[in-house]
């Protein structure tokens, strides 16, 4: 409106200015070309001038007009974000969330129900052995406790309780990045030897543990108290990464290695060289020892060696719903007695396949023979689906069939060899809190 | 002699088996970003963080990352090679959040002090972000929950500047010396997020500040309904938000809570998921429930990451007519997307074009 207002103006000043020309003519007569030319230079600068006005003006137009649109931003600018309110909003206590300073506390719990084509007494309770059959059961509820410590240490502890015991399954502190690229554990743990010997059970790829490790080791895992390095070395033989490992430990089950000794020490070596094959694959073979005394005097040795092969393969992009991991591991166990050594060897092959992103199908081959008489043995096959409800609750449909060609030193069942048998497990897992297993 | 022939069977097969499977092929995740491998090294937990590091570290570094993008952030398989390729970072950038729940045994099997918790080495990519989807309620019926808040944070564009900055500070510790040149490309970076997600003109205009601070709090399209000059602000708008007008304020279906910060940026309202709670598969029930919402909402589409299966998503398209829009969740996971703004421009532009179809 004032920029109208003051054009108006200008023109009207203008129209004078000529006005007054004319007016100071005395008479009409031709104008010189010299004058006309003059006008023309006049009428030319004050149109040139008029147009300055104008620009200068509009600008200062614009920047009124930004400042304004700045000033309503800056006003907008502190506007608080609008709070989302009304029915749907849901009202909480802070009063149960004060586990901040807790470690991570987990518990997971195992039970099955197993049925056997076989109803001998051999197997129907657990034992060390045997899981039970014929019948429903809590193999296991684990509690696990996980913190770091300080800035240099982690502690992590897992107890197991059963129906009939309680008892501590790990425990232990673990010293990070000390000199020579080494991790050092102390306290009871369960040593690096093999792939599967560090699995806690609800992590295994069936549900039992495969016929040579129970027959070596028992059904728990080979551990004890006592420590051990974990060296992460320099890829050797075109590897990607290699481990090794070596604890000693005071543990022994009365199976290989005596329970009933002074130290009942184990001396246990591991390792590791993992390969990328592809982006999607990784291959793992593993060379493994363990070493202790099999009787309480602790006079004769048992040496048990372990050859592991471990191939994944976990399509980059479609590993949520297809996986296929195949595990394999060869045993040699080379016991000394009195009466002469006993070699005997033992192996199982299990391949777990991802079919969707709840359902696996699993397998296993096991082979055994047994450290106390290399001419008995057993062996079975196994089949088997798991159904991941989520990432936390699994159930697990299981068919085994075995074939049993030995006796029982230990408890003996008189001098019968134990019966063969089929048997159909089903088995519920589950887990609260953040641990899992931690398996690659 | 069965158990022995079966034995050596085995055995020999195993040897030829290791032999054959040990011809490699090369890895995706090696190949990481930057000339100077003399320079800092750079590891990073996803290819996003890698990328937008490569903008600030240029020629001083190398950068790594672990995750490459296809696979599912949550669950990354702790490889010994991967610790292997953070036992001699100078850097380790990780979200910080509790997404990464593997890289704490990747990190104890490192054997590399410098990059632990707490330590100079050690980036939380998130410090700052504001965060999303802050947990109410913590129990697992809410399915797999993160406690702190989405820590999706790479797919709203502006806080890419506060990674930017998270990224900077570590580098500047690591690498005191060339702390102005860390800094200079981080202003510069943040210059071409800000010019790539609202335009040169109203960048000019306004300052990235205002703008930001608009865009927040969710006064910026009001704004924009202002006149300039004759004509609305809002045709002024350039970049991203202009490019995502044709779907703002549409409302959505995504797979899983993938994308609160994107949908945050560009309007869009996620009215349900696929998945009935987060990290719970799809049931037949809770399919029909996303199908009937999406009939009676009319929804028109569904945001989908490629790392999810397809069959659940094609059969809601096909029994509804939503347009799904299967976007790669990082950087490197499909075509176009090598780098973190191409990846932006790849979402935008996927989600015009199943809107044009």
């Amino acid at each position: 409106m004032r920029h109208c207002a003051f054009t108006i103006l200008i023109i009207l000043i203008f129209l004078t200015f000529f006005h007054s020309i004319y007016a100071v003519q005395p008479e009409k007569k031709s104008l010189s070309p010299d004058s006309v030319k003059n006008v023309q230079q006049k009428i030319s600068k004050v149109e040139k001038r008029l147009e300055e006005i104008e620009t200068k003006l509009e600008k200062e137009e614009q920047e009124k007009e930004l400042q304004k649109l700045l000033d309503e931003a800056e006003k907008l600018k502190n506007v608080e974000k609008k709070k989302e309110s009304g029915v749907g909003k849901k009202f909480h206590t802070g009063v149960r969330r004060q586990s901040g300073l807790n470690p991570n506390i987990s518990v997971s719990g195992d039970f099955f129900g197993s049925l056997s084509s076989e109803r001998k007494p051999f197997n129907k309770e657990p034992g060390e052995f045997f899981y039970g059959t014929n019948g429903f059961y809590l193999r296991e509820l684990e509690l696990s406790f996980n913190a770091p410590l300080d800035p240099f240490t982690r502690g992590k502890s897992f107890l197991s309780v059963s129906e009939n015991e309680i008892g501590i399954e790990e425990a232990y502190v673990e010293w990070l990045n000390l000199p020579v690229q080494m991790n050092l554990k102390v306290g009871i743990f369960n040593p690096e030897f093999g792939i599967l010997n560090r699995y806690h059970d609800h992590a295994l790829p069936q549900f039992d543990r495969p016929k040579v490790l129970t027959n070596l080791f028992t059904n728990a895992n080979m551990g004890g108290t006592g420590v051990a390095g974990n060296f992460l070395l320099k890829p050797l033989l075109g590897a990607d990464a290699s481990i090794f490992d070596f604890s000693t430990i005071h543990g022994g089950t009365g199976q290989s290695f005596t329970d009933q000794g002074e130290l009942n020490l184990l001396y246990v070596g591991n390792f590791t060289n993992y390969y990328d094959l592809t982006s999607d694959t990784f291959l793992e073979w593993r060379l493994g020892g363990v070493a202790g005394h099999n009787d309480p005097a602790e006079k004769n040795w048992t040496t048990i060696g372990n050859v592991s092969l471990n191939i994944k393969w976990m399509p980059m992009g479609r590993s949520k719903y297809r996986t296929i991991d195949w595990k394999t591991e060869f045993f040699y166990s080379h016991r000394n007695t009195p009466a002469g050594a006993i070699n005997s060897k033992g192996l199982y092959s299990s391949i777990q396949n991802k079919l969707n992103a709840q359902w696996w199908l699993t397998a296993r081959f096991d082979y055994s023979e047994m450290p106390y008489d290399s001419d008995q043995y057993e062996w079975a096959a196994t089949i088997g689906a798991d159904f991941w409800q989520s990432d936390f609750v699994f159930l697990r449909f299981q068919y085994q069939y075995s074939q049993r060609e030995f006796t029982d030193i230990i408890a003996s069942i008189a001098s019968e060899t134990y019966p063969d048998d089929h048997v159909l497990t089903v088995q519920m897992n589950w887990a609260m809190g953040p641990h899992k297993h931690e398996a690659y | 002699m069965f158990k022995k022939s079966f034995s050596t069977t085995v055995f020999v097969f195993l040897l030829i088996a290791s032999n054959v499977l040990a011809d490699k092929n090369s890895f995706d995740f090696k190949n990481g970003w930057g000339a100077n491998k003399n320079g800092i090294k750079v590891v990073t937990s996803f290819s996003d963080f890698a990328s937008i590091a490569s903008y600030i570290v240029q020629d001083k570094g190398y950068i790594q990352f672990i995750s490459a993008g296809k696979g599912d952030p949550h669950f990354v398989p702790p490889k010994p090679s991967y610790a292997m390729i953070l036992r001699n970072a100078d850097l380790w950038i990780t979200t910080g959040l509790d997404l990464e729940v593997w890289s704490t045994t990747l990190l104890d099997k490192a054997r590399n002090r410098k990059i632990m918790d707490g330590e100079k080495g050690f980036v939380s990519a998130s410090d700052g972000v504001d965060l999303l989807q802050k947990v109410d309620k913590a129990d697992r019926t809410e399915g797999d929950i993160h406690l702190m808040g989405n820590p999706h944070i790479h797919t709203g564009p502006l806080n890419w500047k506060v990674i930017a900055n998270n990224i900077t500070i570590g580098l500047q510790k690591v690498d005191p010396e060339n702390s102005d040149f860390y800094i200079t490309n981080r202003d510069k970076f943040n210059d071409m997020v800000d010019r790539a997600l609202f335009g040169d003109e109203l960048i000019d205009m306004f300052g990235a500040e205002t703008l930001e601070k608009l865009l927040k709090n969710k006064t910026l399209f009001e704004f924009l309904e202002k006149d300039y000059e004759g004509e609305k602000l809002k045709n002024k708008l350039g970049g991203w938000l202009a490019r995502a007008m044709p779907f703002r304020g549409h409302k959505v279906i995504a797979y899983h809570k993938n994308w609160v910060y994107f949908v945050d940026t560009y309007g869009l309202e996620v009215v349900g998921f696929v998945e009935p709670k987060p990290g719970i598969p799809p049931s037949a029930k809770s399919v029909q429930q996303t199908i009937n919402m999406i009939k009676e909402q009319n929804i028109e589409l569904m945001l989908v990451a490629t790392y999810f299966e397809r069959s659940t998503p094609k059969m809601i398209e096909k029994r509804t007519g939503v347009k799904g829009c299967y976007l790669p969740l990082s950087c490197g996971a499909g075509e176009r997307t090598e780098d973190i703004f191409a990846l932006m421009n790849d979402w935008v532009e996927t989600i015009n074009n199943a809107l044009k179809e």
